[in-house]
């Protein structure tokens, strides 16, 4: 039966084209929200590499006047604050994380130029955030006046420079003459949040005792429980450790709400608005089958008077908007194709260019059935008697 | 004539009603979403508010230092010394200001937080930006150099903190420092980040002056030149004065780079990360423009297919209008004056749901302190997309019909 309405429905494909275009434009569109939705999850859902709960974010901005004090101001700092009973622990940071503030390098590598984010914490940070140590160790006071500098790097990095081979103790090229060396592999560090794009990522060790060191945050880890009015204890106390220095205290926690919403956001207008295209397209396709129907009275009639079922004839009816929606994906996926074959978009891979297409195609054949469904119906009404008196 | 074929229009509106709940839905739909892009674009393109002298206007707002053209990069705002040692000497601008980027500080009352933004500013900012005060007036340039504990604060501070009571002169504590309140201004949408903020204290109000020696960091700029025509040659003064700039540690950091920018300018920023190169404002007119398009498409082919049902459902009608002596424009005058009243009802109903829409946007405060505003060019706008909808859905399908052979049209088949 499919094949015999295949048939029909091939030969009435200029008839159909304006429909076919129509569906063809729905598909696109639907499969082009459904794929930003899914690299969207993908990357959402790889994981974070820390943890954020307690941990507060003192971004300073210090008296750079006498610069070898900033080292001896910021540690005295970190000493009053980790002996509060509040706080368990206390590190230093460039940037906190989920917010838009970065440091960068690019090295080349086998792989081409690799753009590569960086931070530089104290001691014992890395264990403070919870994040997961792959191979080697982290860093610590052994790495201090070394000749060639120590880092820790992801296990992205890991991949992109050494490939599949031990990475720990190797060297590798950084910022023209310089070479540092690999001490540790950790999972991840993603620092500008969920929504961001997974990258490479290193860190450098802060050593507060050197004057040069550059960091603009201090992170403080405080006891489960504590309440947000414990701010204003905290303002007093660094006041007191610094009074020429300006700070501004946020949670982690707040910061990564607001880089949720923001992403959220951000994702929602266009799911929105294919819904409301979708939606339209389907009232168009059921306002056009409907009086497509209504028009074939006699010929829906003769097949029923030559003893065709009421469900035979429904299953015609929406058969034949199947077929026209299967030629119009067949023709947008040859369309939507074009984009992963340039890889213009870096993030559409072929693994999720084809889960978007299969939820993009089962969700519009859903959508024709749903169309169909109602004038299929009103078709099941039509009697033998009345398609031979027409007229 | 015309009248009849208006009058005919309405009675085949309220013949079929499903058909024109479909149209109405998709017209309206279509138009609402128009408006809501457009006036939002519109909104930061051109300003209006504080921003309003936007077109005259470049802002300072990343900048960042390498150890060689591609090397390894630090990337932030500008800093005090490096807008100080840029953008004061200049030359074509008629006024300069150097501000903080917003910070968030905190102030109690009755023990409950208040979370705020603050802007630390010089005294031309104000004359840059036109602020509408509520009452007051904004900090001089004496009290800007001395660094007097002043604050200009937004309406919605001024409710946080004293109710409905006048706030001027009174004191407002925030971040451990007190300021006296001299001015209350209307609020500023996020939008326009250029001006946003809740509370602008004097740059000096802070004990400490560190700020000013600061390569990076936490500053921006703004360069407004007398008339609009000047601002391309601020511009090259600009990149002129940023070359000439020296690193204070110019063998460590070698490279310097940063960019002056109009608002759209900013705006293409934000897609586009990389500071070397000009911002790409020209794929994003043609990002907007193809979005836009695209998106129109859809519910524009749908219209064509649902009205080639609806004239075909028609057939018998068309047939004897023909065979009576009906010319193809006749009709065609006819379907297209039908598919335009149809159109324009939509358009009504699309412009309601818009400004509905706007209405509860800004009263959910996803965009805080955002007010949309209906102007001209975004009228515009919505009216060439009601007439492009209008003449293309209904224009094919007219021709089409025009086409029809009467004695088939008459036997209501095609």
């Amino acid at each position: 039966m499919f094949a015999h309405i295949f048939k029909m429905m091939w030969q009435r494909k200029r008839a159909n084209s304006l429909i076919i275009i129509e569906i063809v434009v729905a598909f696109i569109v639907l499969l082009a929200v459904v794929a930003f939705i899914r690299v969207s999850y993908q990357t959402y859902s790889a994981p974070l590499g820390f943890e954020y709960d307690n941990t507060w974010s003192i971004a300073f901005e210090p008296d750079i006047e006498d610069r070898a004090k900033i080292g001896a101001t910021a540690k005295q700092t970190l000493q009053v604050l980790s002996q509060l009973p509040e706080i368990e622990d206390a590190h230093t940071m460039y940037f906190p994380p989920f917010i838009e503030a970065s440091s960068s390098t690019t090295i080349d590598s086998e792989n081409g130029k690799l753009y590569v984010l960086m931070t530089s914490v104290s001691d014992g940070a890395q264990q403070a955030m919870g994040m997961t140590l792959l191979a080697g160790r982290w860093l610590n006071e052994s790495d201090n006046g070394q000749t060639i500098r120590s880092v820790v790097i992801n296990k992205m990095l890991k991949d992109n420079i050494f490939g599949e081979e031990n990475a720990v103790n190797q060297l590798f090229d950084y910022d023209g003459d310089e070479k540092l060396r690999v001490v540790g592999v950790f999972e991840d560090f993603r620092q500008m949040g969920e929504f961001s794009p997974v990258g490479n990522y290193m860190m450098f060790r802060t050593d507060l005792d050197n004057p040069k060191s550059f960091y603009r945050s201090i992170n403080i880890w405080v006891k489960p429980g504590t309440s947000r009015a414990f701010e204003e204890k905290l303002q007093k106390i660094l006041h007191q450790s610094a009074p020429n220095w300006q700070f501004e205290v946020t949670t982690w926690q707040q910061l990564r709400d607001e880089h949720i919403s923001n992403g959220m956001v951000a994702r929602m207008i266009p799911t929105v608005i294919a819904l409301f295209l979708m939606l339209m397209v389907a009232f168009g396709l059921l306002g056009v089958l409907w009086q497509n129907v209504t028009r074939r009275t006699q010929e829906l009639g003769l097949r029923r008077a030559m003893g065709a079922t009421a469900t035979m004839v429904q299953m015609q009816i929406i058969f034949e908007l199947l077929v026209i929606t299967l030629m119009a994906i067949a023709i947008g996926f040859l369309i939507a194709i074009q984009i992963p074959i340039s890889g213009v978009i870096e993030q559409l891979t072929w693994g999720v260019f084809f889960q978007s297409v299969g939820i993009s195609t089962v969700i519009i054949m859903l959508l024709s059935v749903a169309c169909a469904y109602y004038p299929s119906l009103i078709a099941t009404r039509y009697l033998p008697a009345d398609a031979l008196h027409y007229e | 004539m015309l009248r009849v074929y208006i009058l005919l229009a309405l009675k085949v509106l309220q013949r079929r009603k499903f058909y024109t709940f479909i149209s109405l839905f998709c017209i309206s739909v279509t138009l609402m979403v128009i408006l809501l892009v457009t006036s939002l674009v519109e909104n930061i393109i051109h300003p209006p508010g504080a921003e309003r002298n936007s077109e005259r206007f470049l802002a300072i707002e990343k900048m960042a230092i390498s150890t060689s053209i591609g090397g390894r990069n630090q990337r932030t705002q500008p800093g005090y010394q490096f807008l100080n040692a840029v953008i004061k000497p200049m030359e074509t601008p008629e006024l300069t200001s150097i501000f903080s980027t917003r910070s968030q500080v905190a102030g109690f009352r009755n023990g409950k937080r208040i979370k705020s933004q603050l802007k630390r500013t010089d005294s031309q900012y104000w004359k840059i930006l036109q602020f509408d005060f509520i009452e007051g007036r904004p900090f001089s340039e004496a009290e800007a150099k001395q660094g007097q504990h002043v604050a200009v604060i937004s309406e919605d501070t001024a409710r946080q903190y004293f109710d409905d009571s006048s706030a001027l002169d009174k004191l407002l504590t925030v971040g451990g420092e007190s300021y006296q309140v001299i001015g209350v201004v209307e609020n500023v949408s996020v939008l326009h980040w250029n001006a946003s903020a809740d509370i602008w204290v004097p740059l000096f109000a802070n004990d400490s002056t560190a700020f000013t020696n600061q390569v990076m960091g936490g500053f921006m700029g703004l360069i407004m030149a007398e008339t609009p025509e000047q601002v391309s040659a601020m511009k090259s003064e600009f990149n002129k004065r940023l070359a000439a700039y020296k690193h204070p540690d110019p063998k460590r950091w070698p490279v310097v780079v940063s960019s002056a920018n109009t608002k759209f300018e900013q705006i293409a920023r934000l897609y586009h990360r990389d500071l070397d190169s000009p911002p790409k404002t020209k794929e994003l007119t043609i990002g907007i423009i193809v979005t836009m398009i695209l998106f129109m498409l859809l519910p524009t082919i749908n219209l064509i297919n649902l009205n080639i049902s609806r004239i075909l459902e028609r057939a018998s009608e068309i047939g004897v209008r023909k065979s009576f002596g009906a010319r193809s424009s006749h009709l065609i005058t006819q379907f297209l004056l039908e598919n335009i009243i149809l159109t324009c009802i939509g358009g009504v109903i699309g412009f309601a749901l818009a400004l509905l829409s706007m209405y509860f946007i800004s009263v959910s405060g996803v965009v805080p302190f955002h007010s949309f505003e209906i102007n001209f060019r975004v009228l515009a706008a919505a009216i060439s997309v009601i007439l492009f909808f209008g003449i293309l859905s209904g224009g094919y399908p007219a021709w089409k019909m025009s086409r029809m052979n009467p004695i088939n049209a008459l036997k209501g088949a095609i």
